[in-house]
């Protein structure tokens, strides 16, 4: 598997975490964040006259702020850098812990899919696919540092 | 499957740090190896062979 330069880990992970939480921010409160980078853009799926005859939502062009595009593509760049750059030392016990790392996100995101299908409902499902956009990715990353972190504790001569 | 890298260590009077220079891997790994917490691929195994002049044979075996 071609990965990344090792020197691209710790940054990565630093932007990851941090855009992260200006992400959940955005999210959660009441901010100004939504006004951030106004600018036309082209809508290819949508209605006539947008959700309900708002306008949003209009197939298009129509005006949208660009932060939240260029923050998801922010995350998951980064998220991406941090869990796929070497380690100091790469080898077939490190690619393998990647890899079955990566393998239980995926099988314990979609086993959260399942869970949440039944008990969210209406817009707060709105909330849990944007979760779910970037579950995975922080999933894999976190399983992977644990497993990582108990493995450079092997440590039976020293 | 059990291993005698240790004893082959050992007997080479290499630690675990010289051994993972010689293979290109990491002292953990070694380590996870050598307490059977991890199986290489046959491609290490026969490196590790190669290190100590011996056959896979020597090195693993089944239980």
């Amino acid at each position: 598997m071609k990965l990344l330069n090792h020197k691209f880990k710790w940054p990565a992970t630093a932007v990851f975490y941090g855009s992260l939480l200006i992400g959940i921010y955005s999210l959660s409160f009441e901010n100004q964040l939504d006004e951030i980078w106004k600018l036309p853009v082209y809508s290819l799926f949508g209605n006539e006259n947008g959700f309900l005859g708002t306008g949003l939502g209009k197939k298009g062009w129509t005006e949208t702020a660009l932060f939240n595009e260029i923050l998801t593509v922010v995350i998951v760049l980064s998220g991406f850098i941090a869990s796929f750059s070497r380690e100091k030392v790469e080898d077939e016990l490190t690619t393998k812990i990647r890899l079955e790392s990566l393998s239980f996100a995926i099988l314990m995101n979609y086993a959260l899919v399942l869970v949440a299908n039944f008990f969210f409902f209406d817009f707060a499902y709105l909330y849990v696919l944007i979760a779910f956009l970037f579950a995975p990715l922080i999933m894999f990353n976190l399983i992977f540092q644990v497993r990582l972190f108990n493995y450079y504790k092997l440590d039976d001569e020293k | 499957m059990k291993n005698e890298i240790r004893v082959f260590r050992a007997k080479h009077r290499i630690n675990q740090d010289e051994l993972a220079d010689k293979l290109g891997v990491s002292r953990q790994t070694i380590s996870a190896i050598e307490n059977n917490k991890y199986f290489p691929s046959l491609e290490l195994a026969l490196k590790i062979a190669k290190v100590f002049g011996c056959t896979v044979e020597e090195l693993f075996s089944l239980d």
